[in-house]
This record gives structure tokens, C-alpha cells and sequence, in this order.
């Protein structure tokens, strides 16, 4: 079980500001597009 | 005299936050948080969830625990995704959803070495315990202002459990807010 052994705690700099950077754009995008894709989402299950 | 849900609501939440403070102190003195604060915690958390009925996070979280031996490194990513999609075709609420892409991207990012195990769990415990994993937006948002003050500060790298429970305790504060 090499993932419950793991007891390190630490994060590179870097990437916690690289994650934060791409779950603000990815929420983001969501709240402008969200609508709208389930829109399309909709529309082509209609024809379908 | 039976307590009141909102006082007991207040005092699993103290529990909470006891619990992560114990961590941010391992985590400050030594970058390491024991095993049995994490992985206890974690059992807990998933079996509150299977009360909850949100069994198929547990059984993500499961398999996910269980790909990551898998002896060939660089299968563990790909059959993770395969888990992770097959989860997210059983039927469930949208805050399970967001639970489960959380759950798979925080295992990814421990996977290829970019977080640590002991920030992975807890990440992952909590997001048992709320079913939900809108919880990892104000923590990873936290992360990114200590990531930032890091590199200005010329540090390579930062106790993720302090972004955890300040992230937390805004998440607590945005549901209580919301009712």
C-alpha cells in the first residue's frame, strides 16, 4: 500500500501556484461556458 | 437529552479542525505528517460515505489505493482513468462527480510527484466527508497565494496542510454562509 504509507506532506512551490493558476481558468471557463455547453449537450442528444 | 443537529454539526466540525491543526504541527516540524493521522482518518471518512450511500467515491478511492502498486509506473496513470471513467458512469449526485474528479486528480498529481502522500489523503478524507469536492477550490486557490509568497521568499517548498485548513475553514465558512 505504498499510497497509505506515504507520509509526506510537502509541495513544490511551483506547482501548487500552477494548480491553482489552471483550477481558477477551468472555473472560470466553466461559470462563462457552463450554460451554454449543456445547451449544445442538449441540442445534440435531442437530435440524436 | 439528545444534542441538537446544528451542535453537533459544530462539534464534528471542531473535530475536524483539531485534526488538521495535529497535522499542520507535524507538517511544520518535520514535512511529514504519521501515517496513522492520515490513513485512520481516511478509513473513517469512507465509511461515513458508505453510510451516505456515495459508495462508488469509496470504491474509486478503493481502486485507486490499489493501482497505485501496480508494479509497471507507467500503466498506474492510464488504468486510473479508466477507474476514474467507469466511476463517473454509475449514476450519482453532481457533488459526487466533482468528488470523484477531485479524488482522481489529487491521486494523479501524488502519482507523478508533484504533492505529497500525507496532503493526498487529507485532501481526500475531507472530500469523503463532504461528498464533495467543490472543498478543493478554495484550498487549492490558498496553495497558489503560499506557492506565490514561497517563490517570492525563494523557497522551493511549502507545507501544504496550511493551505489545506485555511481552505477548509473558508469552505466551512462559504456553506454556513449559503444555509
Amino acid at each position: 500500500m505504498r499510497f497509505l504509507r506515504d507520509r509526506a506532506a510537502i509541495e513544490t512551490s511551483e506547482v501548487a501556484v500552477i494548480i491553482a493558476v489552471v483550477v481558477l481558468v477551468a472555473y472560470g471557463a466553466y461559470q462563462l461556458l457552463g450554460a451554454r455547453i449543456a445547451e449544445v449537450v442538449r441540442d445534440v442528444a435531442g437530435r440524436l | 437529552m439528545l444534542p441538537s443537529p446544528l451542535s453537533a454539526q459544530v462539534t464534528v466540525w471542531a473535530l475536524l479542525l483539531a485534526w488538521l491543526a495535529v497535522c499542520v504541527i507535524f507538517d511544520l516540524r518535520s514535512r511529514q505528517v504519521p501515517a496513522f493521522l492520515t490513513v485512520l482518518p481516511l478509513i473513517l471518512a469512507a465509511i461515513w460515505q458508505l453510510i451516505q450511500g456515495g459508495w462508488q467515491l469509496v470504491a474509486l478511492v478503493a481502486l485507486l489505493v490499489l493501482i497505485s502498486d501496480l508494479p509497471k509506473a507507467k500503466w498506474r496513470i492510464p488504468i486510473a482513468c479508466a477507474a476514474t471513467i467507469l466511476s463517473l458512469s454509475i449514476p450519482g449526485s453532481p457533488g459526487i462527480v466533482y468528488a470523484m474528479l477531485v479524488v482522481f486528480a489529487v491521486w494523479a498529481l501524488w502519482e507523478i510527484g508533484a504533492s505529497g502522500g500525507a496532503d493526498a489523503k487529507i485532501i481526500i478524507t475531507l472530500v469523503l466527508f463532504f461528498s464533495n469536492g467543490l472543498l478543493f477550490i478554495p484550498i487549492v486557490l490558498v496553495g497558489g497565494v503560499q506557492g506565490l509568497v514561497g517563490l517570492i521568499a525563494g523557497r522551493k517548498t511549502i507545507p501544504y496542510t496550511v493551505a489545506i485548513v485555511v481552505g477548509t475553514v473558508a469552505w466551512l465558512w462559504m456553506i454556513s454562509y449559503s444555509g
